[in-house]
């Protein structure tokens, strides 16, 4: 009998796979692509607004994005990127990251926000931001946070002493049944079930 | 009988602890599902069949349409629900992955248990062993299937 049980388990331990983690989306789930509009960028035609794509692992940038009203940045995930902004005169297509004259918007982006299961309906965020003279700079300041959906709706959430509010979405219909209707149905079969096992005594 | 269920739950055991190693992260769906809903939906008829074989080997003297019944609602109940909490739990893309899944599945085990002791009216130590090696078989099955397709 232990023989059997040790065998068993031995066999068991050698079947053991490595899992193998590749750097892909897992099934079941999609990417919420991450999207900004600067609104009053127009006001500025002095300056042009870019961002240095950088990394993975380190600060080496390789590329260089002009950055319009609305943005849908698209590079690797892993890649994150910083904004800047530079009078016209002083800009070219090779400005690297130490030019004279370069303002730092102290404003990183990844071209995802995150994964989430296929049950969340949310597809793409959108940061809406204002350019702000400050003092002797430039800062971009949030103003609101677009959320969208798979259903082709989207919602919007004001910015309130730099907090962003969560979408309130994140369950499709289908799973909402799923989770709750099933369980609910199954909940009051239950209770009948015990309400008559109790009369058959 | 005893000692091949004994060996049933040693080789379920052995083949869960390789699972939770090697699998994928649970509340993903194979390969061969055409969704998330239909994996869902597989899932669940799955758990109803093979605990309710369990059921069965452990329960003597029971009507084998009445632990039918109670398997496809109590199961009903437990697994969308387990679902839901690995949900927000984020298990799958979480550090702590592997811990709240046990501890679901934990849950499931003691709901399940006290539900069958109420239906059956069998004694609960019996009701939790059955509960307890029945959640096993379909966890593993589950992890399996992730980790085959």
């Amino acid at each position: 009998m232990k023989k059997d049980v040790f065998i068993v388990v031995f066999l068991s331990v050698l079947l053991c796979l490595s899992s193998a983690s590749a750097d892909v989306i897992l099934p079941g789930e999609h990417a919420v692509k991450y999207s900004f509009e600067i609104t009053n960028i127009n006001s500025y035609p002095d300056y042009v607004f870019f961002y240095f794509i950088m990394g993975p692992g380190d600060d080496s940038f390789f590329k260089v994005e002009r950055i319009s009203e609305v943005n849908e940045p698209s590079f690797y995930k892993f890649s994150t990127a910083k904004a800047y902004m530079i009078k016209s005169n002083l800009f070219n297509d090779n400005i690297i990251p130490n030019t004279a004259g370069i303002i730092d918007l102290n404003f990183s982006f990844n071209s995802q926000v995150s994964y989430v299961g296929d049950e969340n309906p949310l597809i793409k965020v959108r940061d809406v931001f204002e350019i702000v003279q400050t003092i002797d700079s430039f800062k971009l300041e949030p103003k609101k946070v677009i959320y969208y959906y798979n259903d082709g709706t989207s919602e919007e959430k004001i910015i309130q002493n730099g907090k962003k509010s969560e979408p309130s979405r994140n369950l499709t219909l289908a799973y909402v049944m799923i989770y709750f209707l099933i369980p609910i149905i199954a909940l009051l079969a239950l209770v009948y079930l015990l309400i008559r096992r109790k009369n058959e005594k | 009988m005893k000692s091949r269920i004994i060996i049933l739950f040693s080789l379920f055991l052995s083949l869960f602890l390789a699972g939770l190693v090697s699998a994928n992260p649970v509340g993903v769906y194979p390969s061969w599902a055409l969704s998330p809903i239909f994996a869902f939906f597989v899932a669940l008829v799955l758990t109803i069949v093979f605990e309710f074989i369990v059921y069965i080997i452990g329960i003597r003297k029971y009507g084998v349409g009445k632990l039918l019944l109670y398997s496809l609602v109590i199961n009903c109940l437990t697994m969308p629900l387990a679902n839901f909490f690995a949900y927000l739990l984020k298990i799958g893309s979480s550090s702590y992955s592997l811990l709240y899944f046990i501890i679901i599945e934990l849950v499931v085990v003691g709901i399940e248990s006290v539900l069958l002791c109420l239906l059956t009216k069998r004694a609960y130590w019996k009701m939790l062993i059955i509960s307890f090696i029945a959640n096993l078989i379909t966890a593993t099955i589950g992890l399996f299937l992730i980790v085959l397709f």
